[in-house]
């Protein structure tokens, strides 16, 4: 004979899956905590200008431009 | 829809409780026309015309608007007008430092916490809330441009002659 999980048992372990995938949502930080991700660290380029002339040479050196954060550039014969 | 709705029939009451708790918002931005959050720096100069501005040292437009609304605050302080400053830097030193450099003459609130920020709902840095004479916001402005400062200045004009 088959046996079911009682009703109470099926609520706790539903109530268990949400707090755990809740644990999983992304916590955004607020306006004012947002010191430490302004940090010139923190950036994906800290310095714009020396970033600038890197992709300027790499683009004069590889003869193509835009292959490195975008779609388009090089000579699109892998296809 | 007859099983959706049984569904929610057999539901227990306290886990619906719980799961309307989940949608709540945290809370809830300042708006015009609502009164102020209080608190004590504001208490302190209740009757006149206040400019409560949220900053940080590591904010850039922050750092624009600051001399700025020191100006403000030289010409129009006689009639009534004041600012005041709130600090949500997390390491208050680092506004402290700033604040050295800078020679502000309006009060200064340091709130590393951020209290008087979720009080006030800040959504965006800077974040600036004028306050009318009765204690009522007026204005909320998120964000700094230099542009921005004559149509706050009328703005403060406009309010210091209300009674």
């Amino acid at each position: 004979m088959r046996q079911g999980i009682g009703g109470g048992m099926r609520w706790a372990m539903l109530l268990m899956c949400m707090t755990l995938l809740g644990g999983c949502s992304a916590m955004q930080p607020k306006a004012w905590q947002r010191g430490d991700l302004a940090q010139p660290e923190m950036a994906w380029d800290p310095d714009p200008v020396d970033a600038a002339i890197r992709q300027h040479t790499y683009e004069s050196k590889e003869a193509a431009s835009g292959s490195a954060a975008v779609g388009g550039g090089g000579c699109g014969c892998s296809n | 829809m007859n099983r959706a709705s049984a569904a929610v029939r057999n539901t227990p009451p306290r886990l619906a409780a719980l799961c309307l708790l989940g949608l709540l918002p945290a809370a809830q931005a300042v708006q015009p026309q609502q009164p102020a959050p209080a608190f004590d720096a504001l208490a302190g100069h209740q009757g006149e015309v206040r400019l409560v501005d949220f900053w940080a040292s590591w904010c850039g437009p922050c750092l624009q608007a600051l001399p700025r609304y020191e100006a403000l605050r030289q010409e129009l302080h006689a009639s009534g007008f004041e600012v005041i400053g709130v600090d949500v830097d997390q390491r208050p030193q680092d506004g402290a430092k700033l604040l050295q450099t800078l020679h502000l003459s309006y009060p200064q609130v340091v709130d590393p916490q951020g209290r008087l920020a979720e009080l006030y709902g800040v959504n965006g840095m800077p974040a600036s809330y004028l306050i009318d004479r009765k204690g009522q916001v007026r204005q909320v402005h998120v964000g700094f441009d230099k542009n921005d400062i004559e149509p706050l200045r009328k703005a403060v004009a406009q309010l210091v002659e209300e009674k």
